[in-house]
């Protein structure tokens, strides 16, 4: 460290914290006020807007997987020929998507809520992560 | 309420150093405040984590730094083109440098603080940034370079001309 370092070290060393402007907390707080509820972190939602969100989630899931379903029932049912090997493939699908409906009424409810509650958590948890590392590793440079 | 009671309560314990951060990074205290106000937005956000966290003073600076730098990235190019470009009087700043013991005895405590930040800010953008952040943000010279996306050697010219022209402009206001 050369003697100019330790200067301009001793210097930065002494200089004490600024002090904020009285305005920033005012401005903070009304900018907060002003945001709509939708802007803020879904920690902030209301309560119904919380549940509805969960609820629409849930739907959109359930949909998907009748889709899915429905696919598969159409493939299982049609009888074009030269697709023999479409038909075993929809019949290995099929087999499946019975199996998992089997596991899946098997499992008590309790078990799926929770089960849902901890993948809609992990998704929240990854998503904010991507977003972090995003923001973190990507935009601030 | 209670939660707005609580974050009023955190800011007041950070404000001042999110606020210093940024306003020495910027030498502006417009957008310094500008800029705080958005790293209390990101912290209201994230709020019920931050409130118990040890390390959100960590987090409060690291995000203001970042901000105060994408800041500033708009003029990053050109602050590129200033500190690729050489001049022959800033290569060896030719300064008697007090023995440190003697800085400012002089003038109060408050006075010399003062000439300190005018100091910064009369830094040009080049030379301000990379030496806020070795000097005041404790990060390293490779730190620097990688976060401001600028060679090593050419950070550590920027920091060192930055140093000569800090002290002779506070050499010239009496302050050294």
């Amino acid at each position: 460290m050369n003697e100019l370092e330790q200067l301009i070290e001793r210097v930065a060393r002494a200089q004490p914290t600024r002090r904020a402007p009285a305005s920033l907390q005012g401005r903070v707080f009304a900018q907060i006020a002003a945001q709509p509820w939708w802007r803020r972190g879904f920690s902030h939602w209301p309560v119904p807007a919380r549940a509805a969100f969960l609820v629409a989630s849930l739907g959109f899931i359930k949909l998907a997987l009748a889709g899915f379903v429905s696919v598969v029932d159409f493939v299982h049912s049609s009888d074009v020929a030269g697709v023999t090997a479409l038909h075993r493939t929809g019949e290995a699908v099929s087999t499946t998507v019975s199996l998992a409906e089997m596991v899946f009424h098997a499992i008590p409810a309790a078990w799926l809520y929770a089960g849902a509650a901890v993948g809609f958590t992990l998704y929240a948890v990854l998503f904010g992560l991507g977003t972090f590392a995003y923001r973190t590793l990507y935009v601030q440079r | 309420m209670e939660n707005q009671a609580e974050f009023a309560k955190f800011m007041h314990a950070y404000q001042d150093m999110v606020f210093s951060t940024a306003a020495r990074l910027t030498g502006n205290d417009a957008q310094a405040e500008d800029i705080a106000q958005e790293v209390f937005l990101k912290a209201y956000e994230n709020f019920p984590s931050l409130r118990t966290s040890p390390t959100a003073g960590g987090w409060l600076k690291t995000v203001a730094t970042n901000l105060t730098l994408n800041h500033l990235s708009r003029y990053r190019r050109r602050w590129r083109l200033f500190s690729e470009m050489r001049r022959d009087d800033e290569d060896e700043p030719e300064i008697d440098f007090p023995v440190a013991d003697t800085i400012v005895a002089d003038i109060e405590a408050g006075q010399r603080h003062e000439l300190v930040e005018q100091a910064l800010r009369a830094l040009p953008e080049h030379q301000r940034v990379p030496l806020v952040l070795y000097h005041f943000e404790e990060m390293s010279y490779e730190q620097i370079a990688e976060q401001l996306r600028v060679s090593l050697p050419k950070i550590k010219t920027d920091i060192q001309r930055g140093r000569a022209a800090m002290a002779k402009w506070l050499k010239k206001a009496g302050a050294l």
